[in-house]
């Protein structure tokens, strides 16, 4: 490679990656949390404990659903959808959309009784961010369509102008070296560990966000002619025919047990989502909602639609094991890593610099990325503090998350760097040593479930204890971002 | 003075080259607009696999406006695809 080509990669790498790297930043982060969102969301509602993982589905509950269907439905509710109990989540949800949100009751497969659980967002919280950063829809959708495209374009300049050391820079992190160096090792060997990791990511998100970086223009020839719509009743979407007898055969056509159902049009679509599998592609049969005849099971997929669905399960990681999204959370992380230190060493690299632009960034930086970590810490710990039956708590702990990230860009902007380097570190470091006693006074021992809250807990204090580490590092590296 | 004039000519050659990248994503979406239209009994079957191909390419496509050596024939490609793309979209049998 020319040095002349190479300049002009690199120019396209730094600047590129400065617009976007804070966007970057908070969609792997949020998508590395997202991971886990089912586990989130029973940690977030500790009331759901009282179901254990090994709960079997009974027609009683499934009756009490379709009573509850009925009456949403009666009472000019929007359709609902139900989703059935499974090995990360037991519990029996009916939900619909409301405009932000599903939301709805929750009910005990085995009993059918209603488990009175805290309002809140959960992990879907973090899902929703990942993919729209909580931007008005379609808005946010394309701005992230938009950052992943130019994303895919700053790790290919990446990996060409890393190319010819890829292999050397598997084995070099000098943490004795100056902070640039430190930084440029650490961004590179980030970068080239997981680089499979990395592409897959990437394409497969470049894939799911395709609808809206990549649209299909109809020529006029192609445009279908408007038609006029009649105008008609409301359609009733509850299921009249037993539900539990629908499920009973969607079960023995699919051969596993369902997932979820959804409701509209006087039909009633049962799938099953294929456990331990990269394929996204779930399994459907639909019946008559008003006689539970069988009318339809979905044909397999073509080879072309197996290679979209497998991209997709590749990415979304709903339906594979815990092993595997354990490694795709490693990798999540190490993705995170490597764009913090790319953006802390454009500021490293430029101490010689004064104008307020490097300024900016470095105060960016410190919001940006240490805000972010620190309001998804105070949301963990506003679902704790806040009263758990407050009509409007959901709402509340959003408004916590942000409140805390508006802060702590008001502080990086008012306050000296160091000042507010130091502040915000605190705060991390206090928020997450503090959430696990915090857990364990506001939550009953009874509604404890070990395992669960032992890692997120652990995850918390981890935070802290990282964030408390940085802060005694600080004297020996002055010039930190 | 000179250091100035270079620096414009770098910022001016950079804009180019920015703008030639935007012009080659959108000579993606009419390309694939247009070979989409061009089968509506498969439009389900390519329109996925445009986009499957399409994401594959971007990023290649996109840095291939700072790969090549003059910025006016980054500009000039990118033209002329999103041309002919336009009008392969707008002569549909």
């Amino acid at each position: 490679m020319t040095p002349a080509r190479r300049a002009r990669l690199a120019w396209m790498h730094r600047w590129a990656g400065l617009v976007t790297g804070w966007f970057a930043f908070a969609i792997f982060f949020t998508g590395t949390l997202a991971l886990f969102d089912t586990e989130l969301t029973r940690w977030m509602q500790p009331e759901t404990a009282i179901v254990p993982y090994n709960s079997q589905l009974t027609t009683q509950a499934l009756e009490r659903a379709q009573q509850l269907l009925y009456e949403a439905d009666k009472a000019g509710s929007s359709p609902s959808f139900l989703l059935l109990p499974e090995p990360r989540d037991p519990t029996l949800r009916i939900l619909h959309y409301d405009g932000h949100k599903f939301v709805g009751p929750i009910l005990d497969p085995s009993t059918g009784k209603s488990i009175m659980a805290r309002n809140t967002e959960g992990g879907s919280f973090f899902f929703n961010f990942h993919y729209t950063l909580r931007i008005p829809s379609p808005w946010g959708e394309r701005v992230v369509a938009g950052i992943a495209f130019t994303f895919a374009a700053i790790m290919l300049s990446g990996i060409l102008l890393h190319l010819k050391r890829l292999m050397p820079d598997y084995f070099t992190l000098r943490l004795q070296a100056s902070l640039p160096r430190c930084l440029l090792d650490l961004h590179v060997i980030t970068g080239s560990a997981m680089l499979p990791f990395h592409i897959m990511i990437v394409w497969t998100g470049l894939l799911l966000t395709a609808e809206n970086a990549l649209p299909v223009i109809q020529s006029s020839a192609t445009v279908p002619t408007v038609q006029t719509t009649v105008t008609t009743a409301p359609v009733h979407w509850s299921p009249h025919a037993s539900l539990a007898l629908m499920i009973q055969k969607a079960q023995t056509s699919l051969g596993r047990p369902p997932s979820y159902g959804l409701f509209d049009d006087e039909k009633t679509t049962i799938s099953a989502i294929r456990h331990n599998s990269l394929n996204a592609n779930d399994s459907t049969v639909v019946f008559n909602s008003l006689t539970g005849q069988f009318l339809i099971k979905t044909a397999p997929a073509s080879d072309l639609e197996d290679i979209y669905y497998v991209m997709s399960g590749l990415h979304i990681s709903r339906s594979m094991g815990v092993l595997l999204r354990w490694i795709w959370f490693v990798g999540g992380t190490v993705s995170t890593i490597m764009i913090a230190s790319g953006l802390v060493y454009y500021t490293a690299k430029q101490k010689k610099h004064t104008q307020p632009t490097f300024c900016l960034v470095q105060r960016l930086n410190i919001a940006v990325m240490g805000g972010l970590v620190c309001s998804s810490l105070s949301l963990f710990a506003s679902n704790r503090l806040l009263p758990a039956h407050w009509q409007v708590r959901s709402s509340a702990e959003i408004w916590v998350f942000f409140s805390v990230w508006a802060s702590c860009l008001l502080l990086c902007l008012i306050a000296p760097i160091q000042k507010s380097r130091q502040i915000i570190t605190w705060a991390i470091g206090l928020a997450g040593f503090s959430l696990p006693p915090i857990d364990f006074i506001a939550v009953p021992l009874a509604q404890w479930e070990s395992t669960l809250h032992l890692t997120i807990d652990g995850f918390c204090a981890l935070a802290g204890l990282i964030a408390m580490g940085y802060m005694y590092s600080l004297p020996t590296s002055k010039h930190h971002d | 003075m000179p250091a100035i004039g270079n620096g414009m000519i770098a910022l001016q050659n950079y804009s180019l080259r920015l703008v030639a990248a935007l012009l080659l994503w959108l000579a993606l979406v009419l390309w694939g607009s247009a070979i989409v239209n061009y089968f509506p009994a498969l439009s389900a079957v390519t329109t996925q696999a445009y986009r499957i191909l399409a994401s594959a390419i971007a990023p290649v496509v996109l840095v291939s406006a700072f790969w090549v050596h003059n910025p006016r024939n980054a500009l000039g490609t990118g033209i002329i695809l999103v041309l002919s793309g336009g009008i392969a979209l707008a002569m549909q049998p």
